[in-house]
């Protein structure tokens, strides 16, 4: 890594999340489930906002889903995004529950153009040697 | 069910700092500069207040600002000995939703008779820097998940909203044009207005400087220097002070969860004002035909939208389309954010949409006057938990 270029902020994973990032290290998507009631549970949680149960693990997902809604950033957050611009941030509900809402960027052929309803699926962007974003490229299966 | 205590509190003294985007004075001048103004509206002074309620916080996004009393925040405990009345102030509020819910503590420790004349303020700095920042290098807790793909700022999360609206109805900002330079001609009547000056056509708004596209800096509400105070006490001593009592019909707090996943999704902002709504009716007995005039909150010009369409003014889908005929106008059938709103006076929390409230109801909103306003609405952030909503009436 060039250490002159700032980097857009960095996940410090803690044991609640540490399941997810892992995961995303090894080209996973994993989300919480509450094994209690079912509940798919994002961003990751201590106690299920369905039923409060306490037993909840991790499992690996389809990665696949629909764009909710999405935005173009043309002004930097932070320092590191300076380069990124214009990012593109979708909100994708994930093919397992209706609801099951996942924030990340779209990157790839065609982000621009994104519309709301558009497939996409997970892809794995290592940002440094010990942090990998998942991350939302469209899915080409609809046009195919 | 309807509050018991409804119509016994009320609005009695309203008062603004200096608001600027940026001043040399502290924080803590501003607000004592607040809580005269809203004393003296009154005819009293800080020697009848007993009691304080705000939310001491600013907004923060990474990195470490915030931390310095009497700049960044004023918190309660020591404003009372600012203001020379720790000895006399028997009641505090502090709440961790928006600043509007301490009028809700506040009306509720009058009722109680807990205290006689609490001063609900609410004090906001610009930092030096961007507002919305991201200042830190890592994220934890729940901003893991927005701060490492630049999501972690509110016009984002607006955006994201707004574009759904757009492609599921058709819309584009050329559609909300119309809405946002009304607003302004409203903000021109207001003379607390940061923007009163300002004309502002269809041509800036359709060419200002995009921030996260939808949303550009026009359809932010300006982080600004300043305060505002509210003076509440019981309708009964209001009606011996020196302006006509706001009455407080009733309210609602939104307990309506969002995902976790995303910070604002536009059919949750829908269902949370709906929710918002329904308990605001039944709480103050008055139903959503008697309502004259509406402040909705702006803090981002689209969020009068979901207010709208959620508390059943319009149909789903709808909302622009209504703010684009004229109808929300001064001489409207609904007229809304008639003093500009929090995009007109700048980010002052919801206060903006209370002081405007209270002013429609007791005949102070000079040009700005929706005529023979009986029932005034105003409701605070986007319909999610932590929201407010309010219904004041002209005192009988």
């Amino acid at each position: 890594m060039n250490d002159d270029v700032p980097l857009r902020p960095l996940p410090a994973p803690d044991a609640v999340t540490a399941g997810y990032w892992e995961a995303a290290a090894r080209g996973a998507l994993a989300i919480q489930r509450c094994d209690a009631c079912g509940r798919w549970i994002h961003t990751p949680a201590v106690l299920c906002p369905a039923c409060g149960g306490t037993a909840l693990a991790f499992h690996d997902v389809s990665a696949r889903g629909r764009v909710h809604s999405h935005t173009t950033l043309t002004a930097a957050p932070a320092a590191g995004f300076a380069a990124l611009l214009p990012l593109v941030i979708v909100i994708v509900e994930l093919d397992e529950a209706a609801g099951l809402f996942v924030s990340a960027n779209l990157i790839g052929d065609g982000a621009p153009d994104v519309r709301i309803g558009d497939r996409v699926h997970a892809v794995f962007e290592r940002v440094t040697d010990d942090v990998t974003l998942p991350q939302f490229t469209l899915s080409r299966e609809d046009a195919a | 069910m309807t509050w018991s205590h409804s119509g016994a509190v009320a609005v009695a003294g309203v008062g603004y700092s200096a608001i600027e985007r940026r001043t040399g004075r502290t924080l803590g001048e501003l607000t004592i500069e607040a809580v005269d103004r809203a004393l003296a509206d009154a005819g009293v002074d800080r020697a009848v207040v007993d009691a304080l309620a705000t939310s001491p916080s600013m907004p923060r996004y990474g990195g470490t600002r915030g931390a310095h009393e009497g700049l960044d925040v004023i918190s309660p405990h020591p404003f009372a000995s600012l203001l020379g009345i720790a000895d006399q102030v028997t009641w505090i509020g502090t709440t961790g939703a928006m600043v509007t819910q301490s009028i809700i503590d506040a009306a509720a420790a009058i009722a109680a008779g807990v205290c006689t004349h609490a001063v609900v303020y609410r004090a906001l700095h610009v930092p030096p820097g961007s507002y919305v920042e991201f200042a830190s290098t890592h994220a934890g807790g729940a901003e893991q998940f927005t701060a490492p793909y630049g999501f972690t700022s509110p016009p984002a999360w607006m955006a994201a909203a707004m574009r759904r609206y757009f492609e599921l109805y058709g819309y584009t900002r050329e559609d909300l044009a119309a809405h946002i330079v009304a607003n302004r001609e409203n903000t021109r009547l207001n003379p607390n207005a940061y923007w009163r000056d300002t004309p502002l056509t269809r041509e800036d708004y359709l060419h200002a400087r995009m921030v996260s596209d939808p949303v550009s800096v026009l359809d932010c509400d300006l982080p600004v220097d300043g305060a505002v105070a509210l003076l509440l006490t019981s309708t009964v001593r209001a009606r011996d002070l020196r302006r006509p009592p706001a009455v407080l019909a009733g309210f609602a707090a939104s307990t309506y969860a969002g995902s976790s996943g995303a910070p604002m999704i536009l059919e949750e902002l829908v269902a949370g004002a709906a929710h918002t709504g329904d308990r605001l009716w039944a709480h103050a007995g008055i139903g959503r035909d008697e309502v004259d005039v509406a402040q909705l909150y702006d803090g981002f010009g689209f969020l009068i939208h979901p207010w709208l369409e959620g508390l059943g003014f319009t149909a789903p889908g709808e909302a622009i389309a209504f703010t684009q005929a004229g109808r929300t106008r001064l001489d409207g059938e609904l007229p809304i954010n008639t003093g500009g709103g929090s995009l007109g006076e700048g980010r002052l929390h919801g206060m903006t949409q209370l002081a405007e409230a209270v002013a429609q109801v007791t005949d102070r909103a000079a040009g700005r006057q929706a005529a023979g306003a009986e029932v005034s609405l105003a409701t605070v952030s986007n319909g999610l938990s932590k929201s407010t909503a309010f219904l004041f009436r002209r005192d009988a």
